[in-house]
């Protein structure tokens, strides 16, 4: 095979780069475009889901932040609502005038703005992240797991004991929303909590800017280390790539990413209460990172697509038709008691946990890739090495030793 | 200071806490031998608390029965508890994580979050979402009798306005001690045991010795998973309710536990148990009485931070590295 | 920090010593055994020095420590005369390679499901600068960056021979393509000093031969110190200009191949004690013997 100059082999390994993300930018672009004239066509046939879609969205951004973790690092994080939680109250605290700090004069008036909270809140779930990730990324993957279970539930535990800062478990009311942008002629884009349109468009628009930042991150040097310290830690640092910084960093910027989430959803519902953020949020979200393809992050936000029209859509819409169904069998005798009866009372909504409770197991058992799988990574989740368990048990000696070292 | 209630929440503690040894025992084993976060482990635990329930419901023995009938009937629920969650377990284990077993260790530990969700709903289906009330079976005199009091031995100390020692205590103990007995016979003086010790060693030079792999890991899923059917049964009985969700904090000061004593330790876990059942009833009981504005809410906070603390500053546990084997 | 200052410095620096690598009186103990036990060695500035002893010796304990993966429970490891590993404080792995260490793996630890090109692009990370927020905005240096890191990885492709499998992923290369992928990998990140643990390790002696002959050129080509681990004579013999053997972790001889090759305390720790009389006696030309002898044990 004739070989090309290194230089002509690197411009056509560029050019098609370029072009695969062409590719790539096009389809999100026809993507975009469908999505954006939803709202027409939802008032146009009078459908009415759009208020069910701003949540959807919502998880969609918790998706893709969750997605650097889990996805590019390989971090099981299970605690991920703790930053959402932290970026709420974030905003919450900078923009409500019952807040603990606006009362005692401690937020200047420029941040009190909705936009400029935002990016408050966003830097400061980085900063926790930081702060959270930093004693703890040293430890093996499935006791950060735990770890992060636990600051999922101190983190929560938190704004409902500490009373006196937090409102306890009423919360927080009357968060700032973003300001009305005046258009020509006497009109204006105002963001009150019935205002889906305005909000669809916003977090479309944050969404977007989301995904671009996290896929050129992915393109560079920090993704390349992310996916060699996910592949193999030790070899990974013997070729100079410093794992601790390097998982913080992707820590980090998933935790800024569910804090920003945490922000807009707190001006979205105008009051943050210790409830609404609960450990079920964090395996939501997992299940959609898991279920749509760890490591691509569209997939990632077809997981989010399909498990958040469930959880927000279909479980509700279907719920009638199901138990009308109940209804008509009822007299069917069955081996396991009446179906019928069971059915025609049946919330389908309380099946959520159990339906991705059940995608997580049958995903990991039958595609543990996910159902659109990035492909270097559900090669790695099939583990098809023969010598994996003789190896991650060196590995596991190596890192210790290391760990003992570092210590 | 008020010593006898430090003496009463030390007696609460004990009790919850070889409560908490027992479901820390069936962590402790499993990953010893296969390194899996178990954890839907705790449901299996509140399962087994649910299915005790409605073994008692359908033999109908009340407190009105005689005494033989009721301690036969609660040492029949306790061994058929056992045996439920033992199977559960184990069937988990055959289910999911054998298939996962070559897979990098993230992949079972999602399947063991996923079943744990799945597992709560399950109970949800069953029993539905409000709490299970406990069949009366233990007579009202016996749940709040204090023992101690009969013999004033101590010059009326422990009188009811003192500390109670109640019969519920010496129940749990009865029970939990005889199985943590049997357990280390069974992991230090059977073939099987001395099978799980050499497979938590080393895996691949168990597997050239001629031990089925497969079946050791099953036998630790059955084993941990009848501690936690005992398990199961002594909370419902001693707390007179369950709940769907009761499995997710038990669950979690249970592997708290077993990470303070060390995992794989089984001394350790149970130690660990005690430590974590003491902590438990200290938070909740005594250190409002104390520490101004304490409460009970703050003692999930307070084991958390225990187990990422000891996570982070010792991972290898208080008997981590006493103890070299493992189980 | 040590690493910083010599990561871009050219060679003909002020030191004038020619040591590159020195370890002084380098201890590891594990619980309570010693694997390698007060090792004084020092590398020539552009050498290949061979680490050689029967299994268990602490050859790989004692490359560890310098690569930065243990930290050593006693003595030093001076790197162009910085300390980076000394008392109680020592670089990780990432710092000992970012201040020019690299190295190779005995059981072959590519990023496998990664391509070829990707592996060795891993391997320039720590030579490369741009920062999160240059490649969120894509600047003009990022980007050049980018395509000079890619012409790199393209030339050491090249360079050890995988110039067609640049697209491949590494677990599907053959073994020995591995094995050059793993060398093209650690000479990412431009190391002055390159450890390698057991290149020849399941080779045939056809490959072997040209490995051999591959570690001898690239020495010269890119004025590279090297250090290997090895248990086939035939290439220590073939390429060294200097051997150290470790026996029980302690260092037993150190010399030219020659010195090594008619030392008898290298013969016994081989073949047993007394083995080094019984050759001499049964043959004239007993270093010959116990040449041969040793390559067959070391290779078997």
């Amino acid at each position: 095979m004739a070989v090309s100059s290194v230089q002509a082999r690197t411009e056509a390994f560029f050019a098609e780069r370029k072009s695969e993300s062409n590719d790539r930018l096009r389809k999100v672009l026809i993507g975009l475009i469908v999505v954006s004239l939803y709202p027409i066509l939802d008032q146009w046939l009078g459908i009415g889901l759009l208020g069910s879609l701003i949540p959807i969205l919502m998880y969609a951004l918790l998706a893709m932040g969750l997605n650097i973790v889990v996805g590019y690092a390989g971090l099981l994080d299970i605690g991920y609502v703790a930053f959402f939680i932290i970026g709420a109250y974030a905003q919450a605290f900078l923009t409500s005038p019952n807040s603990f700090f606006i009362r005692n004069g401690v937020v200047p008036g420029f941040v009190q703005n909705f936009w400029v909270a935002m990016l408050f809140s966003w830097v400061l779930a980085a900063i926790f992240g930081v702060l959270i990730g930093a004693p703890t990324l040293r430890l093996r993957g499935d006791y950060l797991a735990i770890v992060t279970l636990g600051f999922g539930e101190i983190v929560p535990d938190f704004f409902t004991n500490a009373a006196g800062i937090t409102g306890g478990p009423r919360g927080i009311g009357q968060i700032a929303k973003p300001p009305a942008i005046p258009l020509p002629g006497d009109r204006s884009i105002s963001f009150s909590s019935t205002d889906h349109v305005s909000w669809f468009y916003l977090l479309l628009a944050v969404g977007l800017l989301t995904l671009f930042v996290i896929t050129r991150l992915y393109d560079s040097r920090m993704g390349r280390a992310w996916q060699a310290i996910r592949e193999d830690e030790i070899a990974a640092a013997s070729m100079g790539i410093p794992p601790v910084s390097t998982k913080l960093w992707a820590f980090a910027l998933g935790a800024s990413f569910a804090g920003f989430a945490g922000s807009v959803y707190s001006g979205y519902v105008q009051s943050v209460y210790p409830d609404q953020f609960q450990f079920s949020i964090s395996i939501l979200v997992l299940s959609m990172v898991i279920l749509g393809g760890i490591g691509n992050i569209y997939g990632v936000l077809a997981g989010a697509l399909i498990i958040g029209s469930f959880d927000r859509i279909l479980s509700i819409k279907l719920t009638p038709p199901i138990n009308s169904l109940g209804r008509t069998i009822s007299d069917w005798p069955t081996p396991f008691g009446n179906i019928g009866e069971f059915l025609s009372t049946h919330e389908l909504s309380s099946d959520r946990f159990f339906i991705f409770g059940l995608a997580l197991v049958l995903v990991m058992i039958l595609k543990p890739g996910g159902l659109f799988p990035s492909k270097q990574r559900a090669a790695e989740m099939q583990g098809d090495d023969d010598n994996f368990e003789f190896d991650d048990y060196e590995t596991n000696q190596t890192l210790r030793a290391a760990r003992r070292k570092e210590a | 200071m008020n010593w006898t209630l430090f003496f009463q929440m030390v007696i609460i503690g004990i009790a919850t806490g070889s409560l908490i040894a027992l479901i820390a025992l069936g962590y402790t084993l499993v990953y010893g031998i296969v390194e899996l976060i178990n954890f839907a482990h705790g449901e299996v635990f509140m399962l087994g608390a649910f299915f005790a329930g409605s073994f008692i419901g359908v033999t109908g023995v009340t407190s009105e029965n005689s005494t033989l009938q009721i301690v036969g009937t609660l040492l029949l629920a306790l061994v058929a508890s056992m045996v439920f969650c033992a199977v559960l377990n184990a069937l988990i284990d055959r289910v999911a994580y054998r298939r996962l077993r070559n897979a990098p260790r993230l992949a079972p530990l999602i399947a063991a979050i996923g079943f744990s969700f799945i597992l709560q709903n399950v109970a949800i289906y069953w029993k539905g979402p409000n709490p299970l009330i406990a069949p009366k079976i233990l007579p009202k005199e016996f749940t709040q009798y204090n023992i101690l009091k009969r013999w004033d031995i101590f010059g009326g100390y422990f009188d009811d306005k003192f500390i109670r020692f109640m019969a519920k205590d010496v129940m749990v103990i009865a029970i939990t001690i005889p199985l943590l007995i049997g357990m280390s016979w069974f992991v230090y003086h059977t073939r099987i045991g001395t099978a799980m010790r050499a497979t938590a060693q080393d895996r691949e030079a168990a597997a050239l010795m001629g031990i089925d792999i497969n079946r050791t890991i099953q036998v630790a899923f059955l084993v941990g998973g009848a501690l936690a059917g005992a398990a199961g049964m002594v909370a419902l009985i001693y707390n007179s309710s369950a709940r769907f969700n009761m499995g997710f904090q038990y669950g979690l000061f249970a592997f708290t536990a077993a990470v303070l004593g060390g995992i794989g330790n089984l001394f350790g876990a149970v130690v660990g148990g005690l430590l974590i059942g003491l902590i438990w009833a200290m938070s909740d009981g005594w250190m409002p009485t104390v520490v101004p504005g304490w409460g009970a809410q703050w003692t999930n906070t307070v084991i958390f931070s225990i187990l990422v603390l000891v996570l982070i500053f010792r991972p290898a546990g208080l008997f981590g590295k006493a103890t070299t084997e493992k189980v | 920090m040590a690493n910083a200052t010599l990561t871009s410095a050219p060679v003909s620096a002020p030191q004038s010593s020619d040591i590159v690598l020195e370890t002084r009186g380098l201890t590891q103990i594990f619980g309570g055994l010693v694997a390698v036990d007060s090792v004084d060695l020092q590398i020539r500035r552009g050498s290949i020095t061979s680490v050689i002893g029967p299994n268990g010796a602490g050859k790989t304990t004692y490359f560890n420590m310098i690569a930065g993966i243990y930290r050593p429970t006693r003595g030093e490891i001076l790197f162009n005369g910085e300390p980076i590993a000394k008392g109680s404080k020592s670089l990780g792995p990432h710092q000992v390679t970012k201040a020019g260490i690299a190295r190779t793996f005995q059981n072959i630890r590519l990023f496998s499901n990664v391509s070829a090109i990707d592996n060795v692009l891993m391997g320039m990370h720590c030579r490369m600068h741009s920062m999160p927020w240059h490649a969120i905005v894509r600047s003009k240096s990022q980007r050049e960056e980018e395509f000079r890191s890619m012409e790199r990885a393209y030339e050491l492709l090249d360079y050890v021979g995988l110039s067609g499998t640049a697209r491949v992923a590494a677990k599907n290369l053959s073994y020995g393509d591995q094995r050059r992928l793993e060398i093209a990998r650690a000479l990412a990140s431009d190391p002055k000093l390159l450890l390698l643990d057991e290149p020849a390790a399941g080779m045939n002696p056809r490959e072997t031969a040209t490995l051999t002959e591959f570690i001898s050129t690239m020495r010269t080509d890119l004025d590279v110190t090297i250090l290997l681990i090895e248990h086939d004579m035939k290439v220590v013999m073939g390429i060294s200009d200097h051997i150290a053997v470790l026996d029980h972790g302690v260092k037993i001889a150190d010399g030219s191949p020659e010195e090594i090759r008619e030392n008898p305390q290298v013969i016994e720790a081989y073949l047993g004690a007394g083995s080094a009389e019984v050759i001499a006696r049964l043959s004239g030309e007993s270093t010959a013997v116990a040449q041969e002898v040793s390559t067959d044990v070391s290779n078997g």
